[in-house]
């Protein structure tokens, strides 16, 4: 027996499973990362002090990080607009491009911990620095967490395009829309940990 | 809500940043190089130009995909 909706959708809905499915993840995700964005304003409203962020991060490579993820973005849509074309040489182009492009934001990332760790600043060393590596951290995991289905998706997964192409289609949605809420994550974490 | 109506609406909000970040740079000029903080606003603004050209060719190449 086949798992119903999988690839057409229920009359009561209007979706197919996989897409309630990433749809109540990302609700949980949205409270997960509103308790933290919450923490942040109730901490930084109630502190006598706080540090702006632009006088102790790097806001050049917060800001190349940023046209990063949302180059990452568009290639991820073109990639499933092309298996919308039934172009699969491009869709496995985009799809790499946006996997690149998430290796280079973990890179900078990279780059901009060992700067604040050669200074001796730690998540210990105060609450702003507490909330920045905590809210980042996590941040960060989600794009390695993306990088693992996409690269999935791009390599043994696409076998299923020969078979089922329109649930891969699906498939690669559903990746699509995760990768869209982590880079909106990232968008208010620029411009609250960055700038103000 | 498809990945097209996700997409609009995170094109949406990285205008928002793009303009938000111009922004910051002209109000605060006086805190660095104001040289390097004008062309990069003007810089910032131009992204958020871009973005809204995107925006509306992502629109009319993609109309016969559905928003939900």
């Amino acid at each position: 027996m086949q798992v119903p909706y999988t690839v057409h959708t229920r009359s009561d809905t209007g979706l197919y499973n996989a897409k309630l499915g990433i749809w109540l993840f990302l609700s949980s995700e949205v409270m997960l990362f509103g308790a933290l964005f919450s923490s942040y304003i109730l901490l930084r409203v109630g502190a006598d002090t706080w540090p702006h962020g632009y006088e102790h991060l790097n806001i050049p490579l917060g800001t190349v990080n940023t046209a990063v993820l949302i180059t990452s973005s568009v290639t991820m849509v073109m990639a499933w607009a092309s298996l919308m074309m039934k172009d699969f040489a491009k869709y496995r182009s985009y799809l790499g491009a946006t996997i690149l492009l998430a290796i280079v934001f973990l890179v900078i990332k990279g780059f901009e911990y060992a700067a604040k760790f050669e200074h001796g600043l730690y998540p210990s060393t105060s609450t702003y620095f507490g909330i920045y590596f905590t809210l980042t951290g996590l941040h960060a995991l989600h794009i390695i967490g993306g990088i693992v289905v996409n690269a999935y998706l791009w390599g043994p997964g696409s076998k299923m395009w020969k078979t089922d192409p329109e649930r891969f289609t699906h498939r690669i949605e559903i990746a699509g829309l995760y990768w869209h809420f982590v880079d909106i994550v990232w968008i208010f974490l620029f411009p609250m940990l960055y700038l103000l | 809500m498809s990945l097209k109506t996700f997409h609009l609406f995170f094109i949406s909000l990285a205008i928002m940043v793009t303009f938000f970040f111009g922004t910051w740079l002209f109000v605060t000029v006086e805190a660095g190089d104001a040289a390097l903080r004008f062309s990069f606003g003007a810089l910032s603004y131009a992204a958020a130009v871009l973005l809204v050209v995107y925006g509306r060719y992502f629109l009319r190449k993609f109309r016969h995909i559905s928003y939900l």
